[in-house]
């Protein structure tokens, strides 16, 4: 990124993958752009710091890292300059610096690529569910609240179609493009009071494309991982389920983390399973346990198929922003009423492009062949007359 | 370490302060305490500082622009009369030196050579005797001249077009370095370090370039330039015009004042702020250390930016 060439051991901030070029401006960076207080500004050195801070002094979840990038903005990992970085991403970062270094500035790239267009897209999406949300009685299952921010991820949608494909999970941990089911899977009513943690990611299977709320469905249809509640593996069916057919026998894939754990072998580094549990309660409270009721509120379960399919890229562009979205920002009204990760998301998404227009600067003296003096001698205050000279 | 001519939020205001905005500020070469303040009201002022007093006071038939002291006894000014004069602190008497075609927009003396040097709108660099009244020559220049400093043997000439002259004063016939600004806009003022190793200048871009003047590659690698005195209202950055810069004479940082009422203390070296004070009122249009360090004068007045108020 830098000038320079790289140089493998030149410190890296791992939140928003920068380099410095030495361990005392990285961690001046660390706290002026990770761990700032998003209420009082002050400036903390680490994460846990920073959610320590607001919970005590503001009574506010902090749930997001400032300023990351997609899959690195959990609290969850106490880093302080280098120190604390997974090692996963340690030994990831090594390799792209030795392999050419492009991924780095791909992922970049893809931040950015979220066009106005596509901004506005998403934003009228955002509008339409909202209508028929408020048309439709919000869902109230526990599951629902903890999916909107998922979705992006891609992977665990691919479920429904394919079953447990383990072999699908860890090479594409975002992005996967969203694969529905050809049957909605409902997921139960009822509600599992508490889910694996890892779940979240399914309930866009979880919904009928087609928006229908899930209390009056029957449970047949329900996803895999969505069966053993509080954690059970899926042998042991949850009594009203039926697993769909597609399913292996309950066995967790190899190198599936038991459920209701955070799996740390998904993806390819902690990065994006560790930034999944944090992040869709994101406005509120701890990240797992019990999808607080409100967030059932708006989740997908309106948006239809073809919807989606900017969902992935919103997924990418938005985590940064979004943080800040619905905490710094109070002025997005929509965020405020609607927590659900979605509603987050798009709100982020009109926020990105807000951040460059500033960039628009105006001279306040714009006259760049006269000076301001030369013009300020032509008033006639200042009118000198050669003849009067003594 | 803030004296200061308008109203200051810091330090301390002095009495009898100009009655139009301030064009120049200059403290004395070896009196701490002695400053010469040129105004748009055709006035140059003396003032005592510590006492608060206004010691003298000039008054010439148009705007003064500029000012500087040659000895602690001496100090010259220029302005829209074309004139430039020579006045004595200590009798108040005054005499011209010489004129230019145009208004004689910046006035230098050389420690080094006692020779006075003025710049001005006539597109000339004059070079002057100020004990004998003689005119040493005139250099043609190939823009305007806005602003000058000089320092040791070596006067740097900044013009429009972005145009930057250094000129070696036993030789001004000779254009030792024609150089354009790092930056993309007009030269608002430029200023020599103390060390003679280069000089700052501060554009209408806000932004301040630091150069060197040794033409070595790896000097010339270590300038660069730097944005600063912008403000972001309403999304919009208001990017205001640095009039002003001062190096402190012993540390080797500077001081700059912009249109927007800021001033900031820079350590050049090590390129990082030191100092943001808190906005003055209006513009920031003169900056001057004194002698020893120890003071900051600071000329609060609006320059113009946005054309005749009030």
């Amino acid at each position: 990124m830098g000038k320079k060439k790289r140089q493998e051991d030149k410190p890296w901030c791992w939140y928003c993958d920068r380099e410095f070029d030495d361990e005392k401006v990285l961690i001046d960076h660390q706290r002026i752009k990770h761990f700032k207080c998003l209420e009082c500004n002050k400036k903390l050195n680490t994460a846990g710091g920073m959610v320590v801070h607001m919970q005590q002094v503001h009574k506010q979840t902090c749930t997001t890292v400032a300023g990351a990038i997609p899959g690195r903005d959990t609290v969850d990992i106490e880093i302080f300059g280098m120190e604390g970085i997974p090692e996963a991403d340690l030994q990831a970062h090594i390799e792209k610096l030795s392999g050419g270094g492009g991924s780095g500035k791909r992922k970049k790239v893809d931040i950015g690529a979220l066009t106005p267009d596509q901004i506005q897209r998403q934003m009228a999406e955002f509008k339409k569910q909202q209508q028929q949300m408020a048309s439709a009685p919000p869902p109230q299952m526990g599951m629902h609240g903890m999916q909107p921010p998922q979705a992006p991820y891609g992977m665990p949608m691919q479920y429904p179609s394919q079953g447990y494909p383990p072999q699908g999970y860890p090479p594409q941990p975002y992005g996967a493009p969203p694969q529905y089911g050809g049957r909605p899977f409902m997921p139960p009513q009822g509600g599992y009071p508490l889910y694996p943690p890892y779940q979240q990611g399914m309930p866009p299977q979880g919904y009928p494309p087609q928006g229908m709320p899930p209390q009056g469905m029957p449970p047949q249809g329900m996803p895999p991982h969505g069966m053993p509640p509080h954690g059970m593996p899926p042998q042991g069916m949850p009594p009203q389920g039926m697993p769909p057919q597609g399913m292996p026998s309950g066995m967790p894939p190899p190198g599936m983390p038991p459920y209701g754990v955070p799996p740390p072998q998904f993806g390819p580094g902690p990065g994006p399973n560790q930034q999944w549990p944090p992040r869709p309660p994101m406005p509120f409270l701890p990240p797992r346990p019990t999808p607080p009721p409100q967030m059932g509120g708006t989740p997908p379960p309106s948006r239809s198929p073809s919807q989606y399919e900017p969902a992935p890229f919103d997924g990418y562009s938005q985590p940064a922003p979004q943080m800040s979205a619905p905490m710094s920002t109070p002025s997005a009204p929509e965020s405020a009423g609607y927590s659900n990760g979605a509603a987050a998301d798009v709100c982020a998404a009109a926020a990105v492009p807000a951040a460059p227009a500033k960039k628009t600067g105006q001279l306040v003296y714009s006259d760049n062949e006269i000076s301001v003096e030369e013009k300020r001698a032509l008033h006639p205050k200042y009118a000198y007359q050669e003849s009067a000279s003594a | 370490m803030a004296g200061a001519t308008g109203t200051a939020p810091l330090g301390f205001e002095l009495a009898n302060s100009p009655t139009d905005g301030i064009s120049a500020l200059a403290f004395s070469p070896d009196d701490p305490e002695l400053l010469l303040a040129a105004s748009w009201d055709k006035k140059v002022r003396l003032y005592d500082v510590n006492a608060d007093l206004l010691r003298s006071e000039w008054t010439h038939k148009a705007a003064v622009l500029d000012v500087c002291f040659s000895t602690a006894s001496q100090c010259f000014s220029v302005g829209l009369d074309r004139k430039l004069k020579s006045m004595d602190v200590n009798t108040s008497a005054e005499r011209i030196v010489g004129s230019h075609e145009d208004a004689i927009r910046c006035v230098v003396y050389g420690q080094q050579t006692g020779q006075v040097m003025t710049g001005s709108w006539d597109k000339h660099v004059g070079v002057w005797d100020p004990r004998t009244n003689a005119s040493l020559g005139k250099y043609t220049q190939p823009e305007k001249v806005f602003s000058m400093d000089v320092v040791d043997y070596t006067l740097v000439v900044a013009m429009a077009g972005r145009t930057i002259h250094v000129y070696d004063v036993r030789n001004m016939k000779e254009t030792l370095q024609p150089r354009e600004s790092a930056m993309k806009f007009m030269t608002r003022t430029v200023r020599c370090m103390p060390n003679g190793k280069g000089f700052v200048t501060g554009s209408i871009e806000g932004r301040v370039a630091v150069e060197y003047f040794d033409p070595a590659k790896e000097s010339q690698a270590k300038k660069y330039a730097f944005k600063c005195h912008r403000q972001t209202m309403d999304d919009i950055e208001q990017i205001y015009a640095v009039n002003a810069v001062a190096f402190h004479p012993k540390f080797g940082t500077f001081a700059t004042g912009g249109s927007d009422g800021v001033l900031n203390l820079w350590d050049g070296n090590n390129r990082k702020r030191l100092r943001s004070y808190p906005q003055y009122p209006t513009g920031i249009s003169a900056l001057a250390f004194n002698c020893d360090g120890s003071l900051l004068a600071v000329a609060s007045s609006y320059t113009f930016d946005e054309g005749e108020k009030e």
